[in-house]
């Protein structure tokens, strides 16, 4: 029985490349059209093919016009879609075939098309996160060892079953690397776009782009939107299967182009489907879930819990435990980085897989006994923002085929842990009193509410403090409901997401992460995680600002730059509703001007302390501007991507750094040129040097 | 021609009973070393030419995390039931699993209830006239085990996968489809595989 290859998640980053898509929706009611020369000029930069295939995009466009879409009527309707209950509030699909309309569309698509080609792939992969802790040090090997990366990766033909096994076993790694790449094919998102480009899949592209567009039309219940897209999804399969470019795929791989859709859709819709996104969205739409109030509802309640220990919970502890564990709350915190369900499903597959791990560290048995007690303890350290958010989301828009298995095994186990969070008392818990359950709970609570308009007092509680003050006052929805800020998140895009709602948003984002890196930096002593993720924020941002950029000339109405342009000189009041909750959540603070967005003086969060301020300040100050820049109108020209590549340059030089520190912290025994010979050997894989380290431990015990 | 059927299965009993070990030994037939996690899954291959995939759910059996069980016996088909046959009170404990399956699990559920560490025999605090008699009351299918020595062990699963229903359907393949959706989430959806013919009957080691 070959050991199945666990697949490297290989996912292009959620908010890259998916201009096929946006393109489409916006290029019907867009007036800014016309690809800039600047933009040209970024693309002939990065890619010298650029040009040409937008000449030969252009030519297969005109040709294809000629042409009407291969695509009649009568095959239109989806199957499904006579049974659909929804069917009557949604336009058909054979609707959205014939009422289609492409203007402008050549120009748009085109230049789109050319514009995904545009970014190098080290820009791509840089921001995907896998299994390392620091999405950067892993950039350059996206390619050349997904597989043996041994990071989940979720096509149906072969659900990560394996991964844990394979990945954190003592004697799996040999095999597990050289079988991957025939065997098994492997998600790959740029594929997939890549894929959706060609001439054959451009009905596809069309039903997808009126699809995407009629969704974005109306506001559907949360039931109707899992429905819709359900059957969307299943109607573009078998369109899927009959474009040539799919036709002969196998089973397995036209399963990955399928969550390539599923991902690509999800992208798209992110802002309608996600709760924490509707929230913030402009021009505001109905939030029809208590998600927002469950979150915060946790969020707080995590937040009493600050003080918990492992041996609370019996979580052995060990030498390097400490390492695993923040390894652990890393990925999970991820969970906000992306966008597609498929993304947040595999970092809490990755969360788990490196629990299991430390399990295996600790040489513990691993089982469900003990290893339900580690997440529970993981889930309360990282106080994730919008858990319970996200987990709904993926439990509404993930394949539901997907979570079966290995996956819905640990979203299951996820959710089992945070119903333990909700319901514990000190009888849940080991070696604690009463009273000193209560007194630890109450001193929580004292500390919780001042620190937020302070630099907090503990660092935990500073972590959540936004979201989880416990005071109950009349405007405390007001200020948890985005605790999405407050909470550390490692990652750039929650904010990056919320910036394609607010003018300001750039601002926003930056503070969260120094809270975090401070937080963990005062917890586990990990130095080396603060200049990481601020460098894998920098670039990040500064990658999504040039998404953006693109993006946005065509999504007048959705991007921060218009909507400034617009509000600022037409409609003041109309920039206030988006802003509504970051006004609220600042306003103890002494940032008066969150509304207004400002390129040159970003807004440090209030609750941030001084000596975070400045380095993040400084490290951020270059992509700041730029990605601000880019939004006020002149997209690409203010991306400084020579800069970016110069920065990712050194970004993974010092992830290499960061994953030595790591590997250190994790392994104080072993000496260091070993780790350092084996994280060499791995290619600066993180991941796989844990678990060759671990081998080496291993044989020792 | 032979059918692929996938189920899930829950298993449940206090810690210490055995129920990771019991899994390891079916698995993978080995007791003594901690190479197994919380998800495993075994193929059995009945004499009809039927494979029956089991995914197995491992669950925490302390009492603290009681609370937790339900989120992974549901959609259930198959439930495991240990307990330790030289410790009376576990078997009290799995009376508790079972009254509480019977109650919030899937009315279909088959429940298997497995006294294990046969190989401790001579400690043994519980009989087998006992629980089997317990066992017959409740309907439930019943064996003593040794994860041990690996007594008893596939033959229990074997009876569970001949004792489902055989009914369910292969997977619809064509790849893309998303295999009932919205239904798939409702119901007893792990009836419906997905993989390829080439992966799914290898077991996962």
């Amino acid at each position: 029985m070959p050991p199945l290859v666990p697949q490297p998640l290989h996912t292009s980053s959620p908010d890259v490349l998916e201009d096929i898509a946006s393109g489409g929706i916006e290029a019907e009611d867009s007036h800014t059209l016309e690809p800039t020369s600047a933009h040209a000029d970024i693309l002939n930069t990065f890619d010298p093919l650029a040009h040409h295939e937008e000449q030969s995009a252009r030519e297969a466009w005109a040709s294809a016009e000629g042409h009407p879409l291969p695509v009649p009527p009568k095959q239109d309707p989806a199957p499904r879609e006579s049974g659909n209950p929804t069917s009557s509030s949604f336009p058909s699909f054979s609707s959205f075939a014939r009422s289609f309309a492409l203007p402008s569309l050549p120009n748009v698509s085109m230049s789109l098309v050319a514009g995904s080609r545009v970014r190098p792939q080290s820009l791509d992969t840089a921001m995907v996160v896998q299994t390392p802790v620091h999405p950067v040090s892993f950039a350059a090997q996206q390619d050349a060892d997904i597989e043996s990366r041994g990071s989940p990766k979720m096509d149906a033909a072969t659900l990560p079953t394996q991964v844990v096994h394979s990945a954190l076993r003592r004697n799996d790694p040999s095999q597990e690397r050289p079988v991957g790449k025939d065997k098994d094919p492997q998600f790959d998102f740029q594929k997939f776009l890549d894929q959706m480009k060609t001439k054959s899949a451009e009905p596809v592209a069309r039903y997808l782009r009126s699809f995407l567009s009629n969704f974005a039309k109306r506001t559907f219940t949360v039931t109707d939107q899992v429905k819709l897209i359900n059957d969307f999804l299943n109607f573009i399969s078998q369109k899927m299967r009959e474009a040539d470019v799919w036709k002969l795929a196998s089973d397995s791989e036209f399963d990955n182009v399928m969550e390539g859709m599923e991902k690509l859709v999800m992208n798209r819709l992110y802002e309608y489907t996600f709760t924490p996104q509707i929230a913030h969205s402009n021009p505001p739409r109905p939030i029809t879930t208590d998600d927002l109030e469950r979150d915060r509802v946790l969020g707080q309640r995590i937040a009493l819990f600050g003080w918990i220990e492992p041996s609370h919970l019996d979580v052995p502890t060990a030498e390097g435990s400490n390492g695993f564990l923040l390894f652990a709350q890393q990925e999970l915190v991820k969970i906000n980085h992306y966008k597609a369900p498929r993304d947040k499903l595999i970092c809490i597959l990755n969360c788990c897989k490196v629990i299991f791990g430390l399990i295996r560290h600790l040489n513990s048995e691993e089982s469900a006994d003990t290893f339900v007690p580690i997440l529970i303890y993981v889930v309360l350290k990282a106080n994730p923002e919008h858990l319970l958010s996200n987990v709904e989301f993926i439990n509404r828009f993930r394949n539901p085929t997907k979570l079966q298995s290995e996956a819905g095994y640990y979203l299951s186990s996820l959710m089992g842990a945070v119903s333990f969070i909700e319901t514990m008392d000190h009888t849940s818990l080991s070696g604690i009193t009463q009273e000193e359950f209560e007194k630890n709970v109450e001193a929580a609570i004292q500390t919780l509410p001042s620190s937020r308009s302070q630099s907090p007092p503990l660092p935990s509680s500073s972590s959540s403090s936004g979201s989880s003050s416990p005071s109950v006052n009349p405007n405390l929805s007001a200020v948890n409901r985005p605790p999405a800020n407050p909470i550390p998140v490692p990652s750039p895009a929650p904010s990056l997401r919320q910036s394609l709602h607010a003018g300001e948003e750039p601002a926003t984002p930056l503070a969260l992460p120094s809270i975090d890196a401070r937080r963990l930096l005062q917890r586990t002593g990990d130095s080396l995680s603060k200049p990481l993720s601020a460098i894998g924020r920098i670039f990040s941002e500064a990658l999504d600002g040039a998404e953006e950029a693109i993006v946005s000339q065509f999504t007048p109405p959705q991007t921060p730059a218009t909507t400034l342009l617009k509000s600022s000189a037409q409609d003041p009041s109309v920039p206030q509703a988006p802003y509504k909750p970051w006004v609220r959540r600042n306003s103890p603070s002494p940032s008066p001007s969150v509304g207004r967005p400002s390129a040159s003086a970003p807004h440090m969060p209030p609750d941030d302390t001084p000596q975070r301020h400045s380095t993040q300040a400084q490290t951020l100050a270059l992509p700041q501007n730029s990605y601000s820049t880019s939004r006020t109108g002149t997209p690409t020209a203010g991306l400084d991507i020579p800069g970016l590549q110069a920065e990712i340059d050194a970004a993974h030089t010092r992830a290499a750094d960061a994953a030595r520190g790591t590997l250190i912290q994790i392994f104080p025994t072993v000496d260091q040129e070993v780790i350092e010979w084996v994280l060499e050997a791995n290619e600066g894989d993180l991941g796989r040097s844990i678990e060759a380290l671990l081998e080496i431990g291993g044989s020792g015990n | 021609m032979s059918k692929q059927l996938q189920f899930k299965l829950v298993l449940l009993g206090e810690s210490a009973v055995g129920k990771s070990s019991l899994v390891l030994r079916f698995v993978k037939d080995q007791f003594d070393d901690y190479r197994e996690t919380a998800f495993l899954t075994q193929t059995v291959n009945l004499d009809d030419g039927t494979s029956v995939k089991f995914e197995i759910w491992d669950t925490a059996g302390q009492e603290r995390y009681k609370s937790l069980a339900p989120m992974y016996y549901r959609n259930a088909n198959c439930a495991v039931v240990v307990y330790d046959i030289t410790q009376t009170a576990s078997l009290e404990k799995a009376r508790n699993w079972i009254r509480e399956l019977q109650r919030q699990a899937d009315p279909s559920i088959v429940i298997a209830l497995c006294g294990n560490k046969l190989d401790l025999a001579a400690r043994r605090q519980v009989t087998q006239e006992e629980a089997q008699k317990y066992a017959e009351e409740e309907g439930l299918m019943w064996a003593e085990t040794s994860a041990k020595t690996g007594e008893g062990v596939s033959d229990i699963f074997t009876r569970i996968a001949k004792k489902l229903p055989t009914t369910a359907q292969p997977a619809s393949r064509g790849g893309a489809s998303r295999a009932g959706a919205t239904a798939g989430r409702a119901g007893v959806d792990l009836n419906k595989q997905q993989r390829p013919s080439t992966s799914a009957d290898q077991c996962n080691c």
